[in-house]
């Protein structure tokens, strides 16, 4: 990054003068693009793909695409068939959802300069884009003005209010977090984490309704879910359902004595049915003092992971309701069990490697200070193995996120099911590029957003996870 | 004496306060509980089954499919005529094939970007960043939706294919290269090509030792690489084992059995695998790569190394230590993944399964389906050990 300047002829050693280092855009260009000769031609070659990518994208989006199968669409897109007269109940539980994001980010995340100018640019280009398009309007056909408020502006003014809101609701909540945390950073954590427990009941509530058909709430049935509606519930219940799950599978797993006896073979003792019985009575003797239940679980978490997740909710679609000897039991709560009992099994190993990578001092200690078993595990071990597996979880939250697009493969209308519903309507042939870009700018914002959540609060000071709770 | 042989004061309670029966009570009752539900499971299923009169036996296997499957290595692998069975083994062959190719192809262009993310050419990495990110946070069935229905369908027909050299022909029905067909000196030449490699790595390892022996400059690489390679195309030359088969336009397309015609479902599914996966294990390749000391880098470029040799010989040596164990998990991913071919019309195991299930009883289909996919997961898992006990440090 640094080009030093050669000391000056003859110049006294203490005289020598601090390297210089070059500033300014053509310092950079020649650091960053032009380095080597290699380097140059790899740039050039760079330019003209991604240019080229860059301007067919562009000229495809402004030119040719018809935006116009996404405004249609709109709202079953978000929300599938659910009742259009009960849409504020949605609106209702993502907000509280957003107002508790706000509040936890308030407590333990950062307010950094890249995301402060990311809401402002937000909330600018929701207001100002229909604003411009209006001025626009009468601009001839096939240039960019028309293209503004012809296909960009109906999309924005229709997002603008809903952006406004959630964007309002997590600055409200950041706002409220950042009050709390002055006050007894301790006690808010924990009234949060509480809170959050309290809402997402109360959410799921809040969009099934209660089951008489005239009351406050009325009943609306899993089949009107769609879209990303439904990838949500999807997402949270199995995310909420698998946690536990996946946290006593990884504790079957771990249990039992950790010391390790070791097989001294013999040479050629395969030839010795004795040495067989040898091997076999150490392996199950390894298996520690609950062996029954540890083979069970490794036996769940092996199968699963070694089957698609698609053969999973295939199986279940079929299957379930024969072996409850029950039909009514309906599409979406089948995929929500499969995709728990799938996604356990994932957690499992992930919430084992936390538990593997503790020192072993610390079993150790609690167990000098006389706690039981169960209060080691509880109290000590867990806690820690949870705080170290943090990012993996994260990772695999989004990997569930992103699998509940699975089953549109068994004809669930979530967000991409209904996507290839819409383009089954004939005024829509044709317009999949519109569509699958749309889904996939939907799926990106909300995966990035909860890696970069994860990412910031990591990098938020190591205590941020140790202040949980 | 006496007092120690006497019985303890209150066996009973001592008995149930004994560690050791307390373990074995709760696994038990676990067992019983485990074992109970799983019966009541299979009985209500197999009632339910009963009741709407469908077979669970495996007899199915030898009657003839009714379906006919025009995806494999040979033309019409499974004709409707064949039995259930042979359906299987050609779907399995075609999930092999997929998985194999994109295992290579995802592993190349994995470590590829990874090293381009962290390359010091701000667009390089730029690029590779923008890469992962759009691949790594959009689920895999919207990207095979994608490429399959918006990039490779909306390809000119196979009337009028556009023409890449070869001639090969690219269009929405798939792309037809020209074929090798084997003659009777294809063996003498695959024998002698063999041979070749063989007596070419012998020879590397030989001159390499003789060099580290006595420190003479003995050109391994060089004329290694040259017997390894040179053998086989000499006696190519000589012999031409093979006449090429060139792919012909017919007046509805590709004519059948010109050249190799390579489907477009197949190219979805291997393109959509190795772009998801390749985003993945460029991350493991970078985060790799970060692991290995910046003293190694210093250190071997002040030996003179030039960047391509200290990535070769000694930087991703290393970092292979790190990165085996994570990319045996995007290794499995991507052999459970080729089940979404169904979604693009590819005729893999699942998407086979699927047809079927239309026509005979799901459970026996489940049954087998899971079955190959465990032993594809397990088989990998274990040569990903295998490697991974090759590459670790061998520690006393």
């Amino acid at each position: 990054m640094t080009t030093a300047t050669a000391p000056t002829e003859g110049a006294p050693a203490s005289q020598v003068t601090r390297p210089v280092i070059e500033r300014g855009m053509l310092a950079w260009l020649r650091q960053n693009l032009f380095r080597t000769p290699f380097d140059a031609a790899l740039t050039i070659i760079l330019v003209v793909i991604g240019g080229s990518l860059l301007t067919q994208f562009l000229e495809w989006s402004i030119a040719q695409a018809d935006w116009t199968v996404i405004t249609t669409n709109f709202r079953i897109l978000m929300q599938g068939t659910y009742p259009a007269e009960q849409g504020n109940r949605l609106g209702l539980s993502v907000a509280l959802i957003t107002l508790l994001a706000g509040v936890s980010w308030g407590i333990w995340g950062r307010l950094f300069r890249a995301t402060a100018f990311a809401f402002v640019g937000g909330v600018l280009i929701f207001v100002f884009v229909p604003l411009a398009a209006e001025s626009l309007a009468d601009s001839p056909r096939g240039t960019f003005g028309a293209y503004v408020s012809g296909q960009l502006a109906p999309l924005f003014s229709l997002l603008r209010d809903p952006v406004l809101l959630l964007v309002g609701c997590l600055l409200i909540g950041y706002g409220i977090g950042c009050f709390a945390k002055q006050i007894n950073r301790k006690r808010a954590g924990c009234y949060t984490l509480i809170a959050w427990f309290i809402a997402i009941p109360i959410c799921f509530i809040l969009v099934r309704g209660f089951s008489d058909a005239d009351g406050v709430l009325p009943f609306v049935q899993t089949n009107r879910w769609g879209g990303l509606l439904l990838t949500f519930m999807l997402a949270f219940v199995a995310i909420v359902a698998c946690f536990p799950l996946g946290i006593l599978l990884a504790l079957g797993r771990m249990s039992g004595g950790t010391h390790k006896l070791a097989f001294k073979a013999p040479p050629r003792w395969w030839l010795n049915p004795l040495q067989w019985l040898h091997a076999l009575s150490i392996w199950w003797r390894n298996l520690g003092n609950y062996p029954i239940i540890k083979l069970l679980c490794i036996i769940y978490i092996e199968f699963l992971r070694g089957v698609p997740l698609v053969t999973v909710f295939f199986t279940a679609n079929l299957i379930v309701p024969l072996a409850l000897g029950d039909n009514s039991i309906d599409a979406v709560l089948r995929a929500m069990v499969a995709l728990t009992l799938f996604e356990a099994a994932y957690i499992a190993e992930i919430v084992r490697g936390g538990l593997q990578a503790l020192p072993p001092g610390q079993l150790e200690a609690a167990k000098a200070l006389g706690l039981s078993p169960m209060q080691a595990t509880l109290f000590i071990t867990l806690p820690q193995a949870l705080r170290i597996a943090i990012p993996p979880l994260v990772g695999q939250f989004i990997t569930m996120f992103k699998d509940t697009s699975l089953v549109a493969i068994i004809g669930l209308t979530e967000l991409l099911g209904i996507s290839r519903a819409v383009l089954a309507q004939s005024e829509f042939i044709g317009r999949h590029r519109e569509l699958y870009v749309f889904v996939a700018i939907v799926y990106f914002v909300f995966s990035y957003g909860m890696s970069y959540a994860a990412r910031q609060l990591e990098s938020s000071g190591s205590g941020a996870f140790r202040k949980i709770g | 004496m006496a007092d120690l042989t006497q019985r303890s004061p209150l066996p009973r309670l001592a008995f149930l306060r004994d560690v050791r029966f307390l373990r074995a009570a709760v696994q038990l009752i676990v067992l019983a509980v485990v074992i109970g539900l799983a019966l009541w499971l299979i009985n209500n299923t197999s009632e339910g089954l009963a009741r709407a009169r469908i077979p669970t036996d495996f007899s199915f296997l030898t009657q003839p499919s009714g379906f006919q499957i025009d995806e494999g290595l040979v033309d019409q692998p499974h004709k409707r005529t064949d039995s259930y069975a042979n359906a299987f083994a050609v779907a399995l062959v075609n999930t092999l094939r997929a998985v194999i190719l994109g295992l290579i192809l995802s592993t190349l262009l994995g470590l590829f970007v990874g090293i381009a993310r962290l390359s010091t050419n701000f667009l390089a990495r730029t690029l590779a960043l923008a890469y992962i990110e759009i691949f790594q946070n959009t689920p895999l069935l919207l990207q095979l939706f994608f490429i399959f229905t918006s990039v490779l369908l909306t390809l000119p027909r196979a009337t009028e294919p556009i023409i890449l050299p070869g001639p090969s022909y690219l269009s929405s029905s798939g792309l037809a290269t020209p074929n090798l067909i084997a003659t009777e000196r294809s063996g003498l030449w695959l024998l002698l090509t063999v041979i070749g490699i063989g007596s070419g790595i012998a020879l590397w390892r030989r001159l390499r030792a003789i060099r580290l022996e006595t420190g003479r400059t003995t050109y391994a690489a060089e004329i290694g690489l040259s017997v390894m390679f040179g053998v086989g195309i000499l006696a190519w030359l000589i012999l031409q084992p093979f006449t090429v088969d060139f792919p012909e336009l017919g007046r509805f397309g590709y004519v059948r059995n010109k050249g190799a015609i390579i489907s477009a479902n197949f190219v979805a599914i291997v393109l959509g695998l190795v772009l998801y996966t390749g985003a993945f294990i460029a991350e493991i390749v970078r985060s790799g790569i970060q692991s290995v000391p910046t003293g190694q880098w210093e250190a071997a470029r002040s030996q003179g190394f030039t960047y391509g040799q200290i990535l070769r010989l000694i930087v991703l040596p290393q970092a292979l230590r790190v990165m085996i164990p994570p990319l045996t998990n995007q290794y499995l991913n991507l052999a459970k993944n080729s089940s979404l071919g169904a979604a693009v019309g590819f005729a893999e195991v699942f998407g086979v399964a699927r047809t079927m299930a239309q026509s005979v009883s799901v459970v026996p289909i489940m049954v087998i389906v899971m079955g190959i996919y465990l032993a594809l997961s397990l088989i990998t898992a274990a040569v990903m050990n295998v490697l991974n006990a090759r590459f670790q440090i061998k520690t006393r």
